[in-house]
């Protein structure tokens, strides 16, 4: 059983405890951050486990408690903490991005690999049950080959007061760091290919993702973060050479009738996917095997985010070279 | 003056499609007095004519000039090959007639701006059929209108046709499609529709477009070097976000007709409909695979159409898609296959 240390006891650590709970790979063994509050209410929340200020202390205590770190803390702390851990010879398991830049992301890749920890990115879409399933009929040869990726993601704002993190795009990196990543994550995944040209619009809490590849195969995806509060949408559809995958919430909706218009329900299978996320790191750990979601791919995925922004800041399309990306 | 208690329909060629003209034929404001065509249409435009003229009950003559000074007409339908789509348009708003034209407004700019021309000169109503009138598509330009998600800032639609095409690419087998058979691409042939969804949902056209687009599934698509799938970035007016995806995907990869939707995202909601629904699923015992097993519900989405043309007629009102949102159309499908051409975003181009 894996133990351990959850760092950053904010909005997503919730989703992490219960998943914890429900692992048979691992379990939560210290609660971490900087509100002590926030850490003891997640402690409680995980069988009183303990909790700490401070990652620095407990690594630094040379504890035997911990084989592995959760980074889940804001954006522009994740490469830092992820180096520190990495340090102290603990494996990893990083929020997205992995970190501001893909530089950064780098050298927490090369570290990772020179002190032969793992490292794994929480690209969560990965592992939503109905990617599980396109990509598995993609794998499986049933689609063909892949032509078209076309994503709707659409999210509730940001929640939070006007000075959080989030809203600070020095912080978060912005809309094409913190959010699209996943999708651009999601494109390399399926479409397993490179993209040749990225090209990205932006509007108020919006941003299109538009890839063109070498063997003809596109992909465009569309974020929204304005919804107002409650659920989210998604929607993927992946049309191959044979045949076509539609998983997405339009097809799966339930009706409520309380009145009035009647309401969409939807299934929330997202805990399911940061379970098997939290398994595939610590079964990668068990195995001594680099986890599905490598920090290679998490720079891979950075790189393509930073032509979109380039390209949304331009006004131009980033055309893949020799020497990366590069505006054109 | 007053309206005509039926306008008179002359249909011109009906080469590639027969639904346009045949939308007028039970209509009880018009009626439709004769097909006709050039004589030096191909062999096989003539027999589609024949049939047509057939399934109407009226008779087939081929001359056109002649064939308006015989019938009067008050109307053109022009369904012919997409290449000849300007030059029997402008013909006919010549002649003083409205004109009805089948989808792509025609291939080249240049020929749309003939046929805007060519109508505004002679002060005829120009309508260029589409799929506007359908209930789902109605349903989301009410929404906006209402203002139910706020001052829009995104429409994204798919246009999917899971219809086939011939043989796949790489296929050792003999090819199914003629040789006289001439698609000119599927966003451009198809683009006008989810164009259209666009420009009816929200007002507004696109400035700039950023296109890829390739033969992905089909030998003949990629042996003319036409796209069978496409997608386009837009950057609309207002600052509105676009983006749309076209194909031709198979008949294997869809249940029904195709994935058609609509997404918009607004600054207090967004909404998703899909354009065929409401429908009804029914599976029987002896379908074939081709056979589709949803049906729409809705069958007045043509007769909506030509009520609103006819409308547009009586009071001198705005077609659904008159000739300059037509031309828009062509002009941004024209911009997005020369980006994908460039790799580089393109201008869409404006009357001169």
């Amino acid at each position: 059983m894996i133990r351990l240390a959850l760092v950053g006891c904010g909005r997503n650590a919730p989703a992490l405890v219960a998943a914890a709970a429900e692992s048979d790979h691992c379990q939560l063994a210290v609660a971490v951050d900087i509100d002590p509050q926030a850490a003891g209410s997640v402690a409680r929340a995980a069988n009183s486990m303990r909790h700490v200020g401070d990652l620095e202390s407990l690594l630094a205590s040379g504890s035997a408690e911990v084989d592995a770190v959760i980074v889940n803390t804001p954006n522009d702390s994740h490469a830092d903490i992820a180096l520190a851990a990495i340090a102290a010879g603990r494996h990893v398991l990083v929020e997205k991005p992995l970190a501001l830049s893909a530089d950064a992301a780098d050298e927490v890749r090369r570290q990772a690999n020179r002190t032969d920890v793992r490292l794994m990115v929480a690209h969560t879409l990965r592992f939503m049950p109905a990617n599980v399933q396109v990509h598995r009929a993609l794998a499986a040869g049933e689609l063909g080959k892949p032509g078209m990726l076309r994503s709707h993601r659409w999210l509730r704002r940001f929640p939070g007061p006007p000075g959080g993190w989030k809203h600070d795009p020095a912080r978060s990196g912005g809309l094409c760091l913190h959010e699209a990543v996943h999708e651009i994550d999601q494109a390399l995944w399926l479409i397993d290919e490179r993209p040749t040209h990225v090209h990205a619009l932006a509007a108020p809490e919006l941003l299109q993702i538009h890839l063109g590849y070498a063997s003809g195969a596109m992909a465009i995806c569309g974020i929204a973060t304005g919804l107002p509060l409650g659920d989210g949408y998604y929607s993927l559809t992946l049309i191959g050479s044979l045949g076509a995958a539609y998983a997405d919430d339009h097809h799966n909706v339930h009706l409520v009738y309380r009145g009035g218009r009647p309401q969409a329900a939807l299934t929330d299978l997202r805990a399911s996917a940061v379970r098997a996320q939290l398994d595939e790191f610590a079964r990668a750990i068990v195995e001594e095997r680099d986890p599905s979601v490598s920090g290679a791919d998490a720079v891979a995925a950075l790189q393509i985010a930073e032509a979109a922004a380039a390209s949304v800041a331009s006004g131009q399309t980033a055309h893949l070279t020799e020497n990366g990306y590069v505006l054109a | 003056m007053s309206s005509p208690e039926r306008y008179r329909v002359l249909a011109l060629s009906a080469a590639k499609h027969d639904y346009v003209p045949l939308a007028f034929k039970d209509h009880p404001r018009f009626q439709v007095v004769g097909v006709s065509d050039e004589p030096s249409a191909a062999g096989w435009v003539h027999e589609c004519n024949e049939q047509l003229a057939a399934d109407l009950g009226v008779p087939y003559e081929p001359g056109v000039d002649a064939a308006i000074a015989r019938h009067s007409p008050d109307v053109a339908v022009v369904s012919s090959e997409a290449a000849r789509h300007a030059q029997l348009s402008v013909r006919a708003a010549n002649a003083g007639l409205h004109v009805v034209q089948d989808k792509p407004m025609a291939p080249a700019v240049a020929d749309c701006d003939a046929i805007v021309e060519a109508v505004e000169r002679a002060g005829v109503r120009f309508l260029l059929w589409n799929r506007n009138t359908q209930p789902a598509i109605e349903e989301a330009r009410r929404i906006v209108h209402a203002g139910e998600i706020g001052e829009p800032r995104a429409i994204h639609v798919d246009f999917f046709f899971c219809k086939d095409a011939g043989v796949l690419l790489n296929s050792d087998e003999p090819e199914e499609i003629p040789d006289s058979w001439l698609s000119e691409g599927e966003l451009t042939v198809e683009g006008i529709y989810p164009l259209a969804y666009m420009r009816h949902i929200l007002g507004l056209d696109a400035l700039r477009a950023f296109g890829r687009a390739s033969a992905h599934f089909f030998r003949r698509h990629a042996e003319r070097g036409v796209e069978d799938i496409a997608t386009v970035s837009l950057e609309m007016e207002r600052g509105v976000i676009g983006s749309l995806c076209s194909g031709r995907i198979g008949r294997p990869s869809h249940a029904n007709i195709g994935e058609l939707r609509v997404h918009v995202v607004g600054s207090t909601g967004a909404l998703v409909v899909a354009e065929p629904r409401p429908e009804v699923a029914v599976h029987t015992r002896g379908l074939a695979p081709e056979d589709d097993r949803n049906r729409r519900t809705d069958q007045e989405t043509d007769r909506r159409q030509v009520d609103h043309f006819v409308t547009a007629l009586d009071t001198g009102g705005d077609t659904l898609l008159n000739a300059r949102h037509g031309r828009h159309i062509v002009a941004t499908v024209r911009a997005a296959l020369e980006s994908a051409r460039t790799g580089r975003s393109c201008e869409v181009s404006r009357p001169s």
